[in-house]
């Protein structure tokens, strides 16, 4: 070998030896990038694996929710069920008892009239005037209340009663009422206006009781009016005919239209305007029986107006019944 | 002349005194069996010993009473030929239709609500007492 080629073979060597420390320095560059890849795509993994258990998580999460809704649903109907149970016997018991109550009530009421009457024909001798005034006095307690006892008889009277529907006109019944009144006081003058042919389904005895009520307090409270005026008119309510008797006597404030409807309640005092406070309340009780609705509004001086319908409307059906 | 006596049937010892006070004013001292339940009057009516058996000239009967009520006076009354023709007069606080219906097809010859008015109480009586207390003087009359 010549010197030439043996300088050849040195570079030769050299290259080798660069090449070869090139390679493994590639090589180990290219270890770590495999290393730092396998650590990033396990990285990935491991938050991929976490997403996908929260998921999952939610997932029955949410079914959970969906059932506890579900059962509460249940629950709810349950006890929607139960309660309109309870609330019908209750109603039930409560007639019952308002019917027992009243007989029971009412025959103390006849010893106490009855023996005061005893004692003011039997004893007028012996009682003094002021004496006969207390007795008096007695009497008309124990009639007031017996009247109390009656109005809270009819009440629960209505709640009982079955419903038949007929052909009810209600033009007409209004006018035997009003005439009926007008005879009662036959001093009073009361302007009437009474749209005609207004006939409609509906139980005739509870229509008729309706119809005494409303039109008994708007003769009761325009009595007190200069040119008193009652009427009855027919307005459209959705698809019903909605029934409307309008008088222009005392009126009431609307502060406290919702106590109109309840029993023994009442916006005027005895020495304005007499009365027990259970005429709307029976109003109320039978418009319900027939699914209808009912409802007042007023003005104090310038009169009240009451508004009834004798069956649902479209938007009522479906919906909840009030009482 | 032997009078029969009306029959008083009423629970409430206050309400006899006063039904007796109302007869007594309209009849006098026209004679009065005032028994305060269904069954004693019962034991009037139907007594084992027929010479003791009650025949009155009417019964006023009230309806809700403890022991026996008046419906059920009623229609011993009525099942038996001795008294089936009795007159019975229901003197009665109940206003349900019900009671009044029951009554009258059970053979009731009247229906009497009681009122609590106790000038009108004392009238209804008094007029229930002056009809059966004088009922045969009008019978003689007529023939
Ligand atoms: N047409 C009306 N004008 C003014 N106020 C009225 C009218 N109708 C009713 N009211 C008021 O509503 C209250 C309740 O009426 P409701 O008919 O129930 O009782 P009342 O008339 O007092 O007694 P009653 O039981 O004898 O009818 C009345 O006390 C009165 O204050
Ligand atoms: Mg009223």
């Amino acid at each position: 070998m010549n010197q030439q080629e043996r300088d050849q073979m040195d570079r030769a060597q050299l290259q080798i030896e660069t090449l070869t420390t090139e390679l493994m320095e590639t090589q180990r560059g290219l270890t770590a990038l495999t290393f730092e890849l396998e650590e990033r795509v396990a990285e990935r993994t491991a938050s991929l694996r976490e997403s996908n258990q929260k998921l999952k998580e939610e997932v029955a999460e949410r079914e959970k929710a969906e059932e506890e809704v579900r059962r509460l649903n249940e629950e709810l109907e349950l006890r929607v069920d139960r309660r309109t149970h309870e609330l019908e016997a209750a109603n039930r018991d409560l007639d019952s008892f308002a019917y027992s109550v009243s007989h029971d009530l009412r025959a103390p009421l006849r010893s106490i009239d009855g023996f005061s009457l005893a004692l003011l024909e039997d004893c007028s001798d012996k009682i003094d005037d002021m004496g006969k005034d207390y007795l008096h006095r007695i009497r008309r307690s124990a009639q007031r209340m017996a009247q109390l006892i009656d109005d809270l008889l009819q009440l629960s009277r209505i709640v009982r009663r079955e419903l038949t529907r007929q052909p009810v006109n209600l033009s007409r019944e209004t006018r035997e009422i009003l005439c009926h009144l007008q005879e009662q006081n036959p001093e009073r003058k009361v302007e009437l206006f009474i749209e005609e042919g207004l006939t409609d389904e509906a139980d005739p005895t509870l229509i008729r009781v309706v119809l005494q009520n409303i039109l008994e307090n708007a003769w009761k409270y325009t009595s007190k009016a200069t040119q008193a005026r009652i009427e009855l008119r027919k307005e459209n309510h959705e698809d019903r005919p909605m029934y409307v008797i309008r008088d222009n006597g005392a009126g009431f404030s609307m502060a406290y239209v919702d106590k109109l409807f309840v029993p023994f309640q009442r916006l005027h005092s005895d020495d304005e305007f007499e009365g027990t406070g259970i005429g709307l309340a029976i109003v109320r009780r039978a418009i319900h029986r027939h699914g209808g609705t009912v409802s007042a509004s007023g003005k104090i001086g310038e009169g009240a107006c009451f508004r009834f319908t004798l069956g649902p409307s479209v938007s009522d059906v479906g919906g909840a019944q009030c009482e | 002349m032997r009078v029969d006596p009306i029959l008083l049937v009423e629970d409430s010892e206050d309400e006899r005194l006063l039904a007796r006070r109302a007869l007594k004013r309209s009849i006098g001292d026209y004679p009065i069996i005032a028994v305060a339940n269904g069954q004693e009057a019962i034991d009037h009516l139907f007594s084992p010993n027929p010479a003791q058996c009650l025949t009155p000239k009417v019964v006023i009967l009230d309806l809700k009473m403890p022991k026996m009520g008046g419906l059920e006076v009623l229609k011993a009354i009525r099942s038996n030929p001795r008294t089936s023709a009795l007159p019975v007069v229901i003197l009665t606080s109940s206003k349900e239709h019900r009671d009044l219906v029951d009554c009258y097809q059970s053979g009731a010859n009247s229906y009497v609500q009681k009122p609590v008015d106790s000038t009108e109480y004392s009238e209804t009586i008094a007029v229930i007492g002056r009809y059966w207390a004088t009922i045969n003087e009008r019978a003689q009359i007529q023939e």
